[in-house]
C-alpha cells in the first residue's frame, strides 16, 4: 500500500472545498489559487488544479472573466457563482461532519492508528 | 554552443534550447492527448500553457534569457506528471479518457535511430520483439546469405517509420507513454548526447546544423545535406560489407579448421586427409615429442593470431566495437611472431633430418621352376584401405603403422639363369648411418604364393614409432633370358619405367606377357598390327594439323582485305 498516495487522495478529496472557499473570499486567477493552496500544502503539483477548475466551471460552480494584466497577457479571473456558493455550504457541512466522524473513530482507545 | 528556438507560449515569447523545447513539446502533446476526450480539454491545456509561460518568465532575466532543459524539467516538476492531472477527476468524466487507446500502451514497429548500424531496422524489430538487437542482426546477416536479406532489409527500411519523438521511442519499446517514462528516456538521451558531444563533437554539431537548416526551411541546403548523408550511408554500407567479408573469411577458415578437427574430412594438400592426419604427419616428420609440439604450437599461433585479428576487425566494423587495445593487439602480433619463429626453428630441425640419403638393399634368389611367372598385386587389408580412398592418397594410417605407396617396380635382365628379386629402400636422415637405419625400418612384402605366381605389395609399411624420412622402395626383378613374365593389370600401380624392346609405356605393358631376350624385354603376345595402327594414327594426326594450318593460312589473306575495304572505305581516303 502506498501511504503517500493515500495522503494525496485525502488532500484531493477536500480540494474542491478549498478552491470554492478561497474564491468565496475573493476572486482570483489560477496562479493566485495555486499559491494559496501550495502554501497550505494542499497541493504538491500544480497540474492537479487545472482540470479541477475547468470541471468546476463546466458544472457552473465557477465563472471567469478576462482581466488585463500590467505585466503580460490578460489573466483568467475565477469567481464563485450562486450555485457554487450553495455547493460550498453543502461541502462545508459534509466536511464538518466528516471531521467529527474521523475524530470519534480515531480517538477510540484500542485504535493503533 | 546550443541552438535556441523562439516559441509563443500563452501569448509570451521565449527563447528556448532545442532539447528543452523537445521536452516541453512532448509534455504538452501528452497532455493534449490525455485530455482529448475530456470536456474543456483544450482549455485545460491552454491554462497549463499560460501557467508554464508565467513560470518561465520568473526564470528569465536580462542575464539569462534562454529557457534551458533544467528550467523545463523544473517547471514540469512544479506542474506534475500528466497522470497527476487525472487523479482529481471524478469517475464519470475524464476517467474514461484515461482508458483511451491513445493513452494505453500499444507496441508499434519503429526503426531505432539511436541504436542503428544502417537504418535501425534490426534494433527496431528487436525492440518490438523484446530481444537483443544482436540476434536480429545475426538473423539479417543469415538472411543475406539466404539470398533475400538485403532486399528484405531495404524494404523494411522504406516501410517502417523512424522513431523520432520520445513518445514513439517508448511505443517502440512498448513502454507506457507517461511523463515519467518520457522523462527517463529523455534523461538517457541527454546522457548519450553528452557522451556523443564528448566523443564525436564534430558529428553532433553537424547533426544540429542540419536541424537548424531544416527549421530555417532552406531546402537547397537540405538537399545538399541529404546527398552528403546518402554518401555517408553508402560509405558506411561499404564499410559494413568489408566487415562482413572479414568475418565471413575468418569464420570460414575457422569453421574449416574446426570441422576438419571433428570430422577429418578436410581436403588438405590435394588428398583426402583430415587434420588429425596432418598432426599425425607432423609427428612422423618430427624428431621427438617436444619437436612435434613446437611445430604444432608454432603453426597454431601463426594461424590463429591473424585469424583472430581478422574476425575482430570485421566485428568491429559492423558492431562498432572499441578498437582493440594496444596490449591485446601487441599480444596478438607477438603471438604470431613467436609462432613464426617456432615454426622456423622446427622447420630447420626437420630439414636437418633430411640432410643425408642412404639405402639398404636385400637380394634373394627365387626358386621358380616354370618359364612363365605371373605378377600381381598383393591385395591384402591395407591394400583395401588404399582402394577405399581410390588410390587418391599416398599414405594411410593402419593399425600396424603408416603405409606409403612409394613403391617402384622394374624388370631387368639377369646376368645368369637365376631369377632374383632385389629390394632397395632409400631414406633420408641427419647422417648416413641414421638414414640407413631409417631405410632398414621399412617393411616391404613380396611373396611367391605358388610356383609361377608372385604377389607384390603396392605399399611399404613404417611400423609405429618409425619416422617418415621419405623412404622409397625400389623392387627389381632380375629375369633370366628365355623366361617370361605376365604383368597383371593391377601391376600398373607400381611398375615404373620398365625398359622394353617395343618401347611401350608402362601402362601399355600390363596385361601382356613379356619375354626376356638378348635385346631386352620383348612382348610375347602383343599384336604386330598394333604398332602399325599406332603409326598410322600418328600420321593421321599430323596430316590433320597440316590441313588445319593450311586452311587458316588460306582464310586469313582472303578475309582481311575485303573486310577492310568494305567496312572502312574512308580509311584509304583520309590517309
Amino acid at each position: 500500500m502506498n501511504i503517500e498516495n493515500t495522503k494525496a487522495q485525502m488532500r484531493k478529496g477536500v480540494l474542491e472545498l478549498c478552491i470554492l472557499a478561497l474564491l468565496q473570499r475573493q476572486d482570483a486567477y489560477a496562479s493566485d489559487i495555486i499559491e494559496h493552496l501550495k502554501k497550505a500544502r494542499m497541493i504538491i503539483v500544480e497540474g492537479t488544479l487545472y482540470p479541477l477548475l475547468t470541471r468546476l466551471k463546466n458544472a457552473d460552480l465557477l465563472a471567469y472573466r478576462w482581466e488585463e494584466s500590467k505585466s503580460g497577457p490578460p489573466r483568467k479571473y475565477y469567481s464563485l457563482t450562486d450555485k457554487g456558493e450553495t455547493v460550498l455550504n453543502e461541502l462545508h457541512t459534509t466536511w464538518n461532519d466528516l471531521v467529527q466522524a474521523v475524530e470519534k473513530t480515531t480517538q477510540k482507545p484500542n485504535s493503533h492508528e | 554552443m546550443n541552438k535556441t528556438l523562439n516559441i509563443n507560449l500563452g501569448g509570451l515569447i521565449f527563447h528556448i534550447d532545442e532539447d528543452a523545447y523537445r521536452t516541453l513539446e512532448h509534455y504538452l502533446s501528452v497532455l493534449k492527448r490525455q485530455f482529448a476526450n475530456t470536456e474543456g480539454g483544450d482549455e485545460i491545456v491552454r491554462d497549463v500553457e499560460v501557467r508554464i509561460a508565467e513560470l518561465f518568465r520568473e526564470k528569465t532575466t536580462k542575464a539569462k534569457e534562454v529557457i534551458s532543459s533544467a528550467d523545463v524539467e523544473e517547471v514540469i516538476g512544479i506542474l506534475g506528471k500528466p497522470e497527476d492531472y487525472l487523479d482529481a477527476e471524478d469517475e464519470t468524466g475524464a476517467h474514461r479518457a484515461y482508458e483511451e487507446p491513445v493513452y494505453t500502451t500499444r507496441k508499434r514497429i519503429f526503426r531505432d535511430p539511436d541504436d542503428r548500424i544502417l537504418g535501425g531496422v534490426a534494433s527496431g524489430l528487436a525492440a518490438y520483439f523484446n530481444i537483443d538487437p544482436l540476434w536480429m542482426r545475426i538473423l539479417f546477416v543469415a538472411l543475406i546469405f539466404a539470398g533475400f536479406g538485403i532486399l528484405f532489409y531495404f524494404i523494411l527500411w522504406l516501410v517502417v517509420p523512424k522513431a523520432s519523438t520520445t513518445a514513439e521511442k517508448l511505443q517502440m519499446r512498448g513502454e507506457s507513454v507517461n511523463i515519467s517514462n518520457i522523462e527517463r528516456s529523455i534523461r538517457e538521451e541527454m546522457g548519450s548526447v553528452g557522451e556523443n558531444v564528448k566523443n564525436f563533437g564534430k558529428k553532433a554539431s553537424q547533426y544540429d546544423y542540419r536541424k537548424t537548416t531544416r527549421n530555417a526551411g532552406n531546402s537547397l541546403r537540405e538537399i545538399g545535406d541529404f546527398i552528403i548523408d546518402a554518401l555517408k550511408l553508402i560509405f558506411r554500407f561499404i564499410l559494413k560489407l568489408i566487415g562482413f567479408f572479414f568475418i565471413f573469411v575468418g569464420f570460414i577458415v575457422l569453421f574449416a579448421l574446426v570441422a576438419a578437427l571433428f570430422t577429418g574430412s578436410f581436403h588438405l594438400m590435394g588428398s583426402d586427409q583430415g587434420i588429425y592426419d596432418l598432426f599425425e604427419f607432423f609427428s612422423l616428420v618430427t624428431v621427438n615429442n617436444s619437436h612435434y609440439h613446437l611445430l604444432l604450437i608454432g603453426l597454431g599461433l601463426l594461424v590463429l593470431a591473424p585469424l583472430t585479428l581478422i574476425v575482430y576487425l570485421g566485428v568491429r566494423i559492423i558492431f562498432k566495437l572499441e578498437r582493440l587495445g594496444s596490449p591485446a593487439r601487441n599480444g596478438l602480433i607477438l603471438a604470431a611472431v613467436v609462432g613464426f619463429v617456432m615454426l622456423l626453428v622446427s622447420g630447420v630441425r626437420i630439414a636437418t633430418e633430411f640432410d643425408d640419403r642412404s639405402f639398404y638393399t636385400t637380394e634373394r634368389e627365387l626358386s621358380v621352376t616354370t618359364d612363365r611367372v605371373e605378377l600381381h598385386l598383393n591385395k591384402d587389408d591395407i591394400y583395401q584401405v588404399f582402394e577405399d580412398y581410390d588410390f587418391s592418397t599416398s599414405w594411410v594410417q593402419v593399425e600396424e603403422g603408416n603405409a606409403f605407396t612409394s613403391v617402384k617396380f622394374d624388370i631387368q635382365a639377369s646376368p645368369d639363369t637365376i631369377m632374383r628379386l632385389k629390394t632397395t629402400v632409400e631414406a633420408w636422415g641427419s647422417n648416413r648411418r641414421i638414414a640407413r637405419n631409417n631405410a632398414e625400418s621399412v617393411r616391404y612384402k613380396s611373396a611367391e604364393v605358388a610356383d609361377g605366381l608372385m604377389l607384390f605389395s603396392p605399399y611399404y609399411l613404417l611400423p609405429k614409432g618409425v619416422p617418415f624420412r621419405d623412404q622409397e622402395v625400389d623392387v627389381i626383378l632380375y629375369l633370366p633370358i628365355g623366361k617370361s613374365v605376365y604383368l597383371g593389370q593391377d601391376m600398373a600401380d607400381i611398375i615404373y619405367d620398365i625398359q622394353n624392346v617395343e618401347n611401350y609405356w608402362d601402362f601399355d605393358m600390363i596385361d601382356h606377357e613379356w619375354i626376356m631376350t638378348e635385346r631386352g624385354l620383348e612382348c610375347a603376345d602383343c599384336l604386330e598390327a598394333r604398332s602399325f595402327e599406332e603409326e598410322e594414327e600418328v600420321e593421321a594426326e599430323q596430316t590433320d594439323t597440316v590441313e588445319e594450318m593450311s586452311l587458316q593460312l588460306s582464310a586469313t589473306p582472303v578475309s582481311n582485305p575485303s573486310s577492310l575495304s568494305l567496312t572502312n572505305p574512308s580509311l584509304f581516303i583520309t590517309i
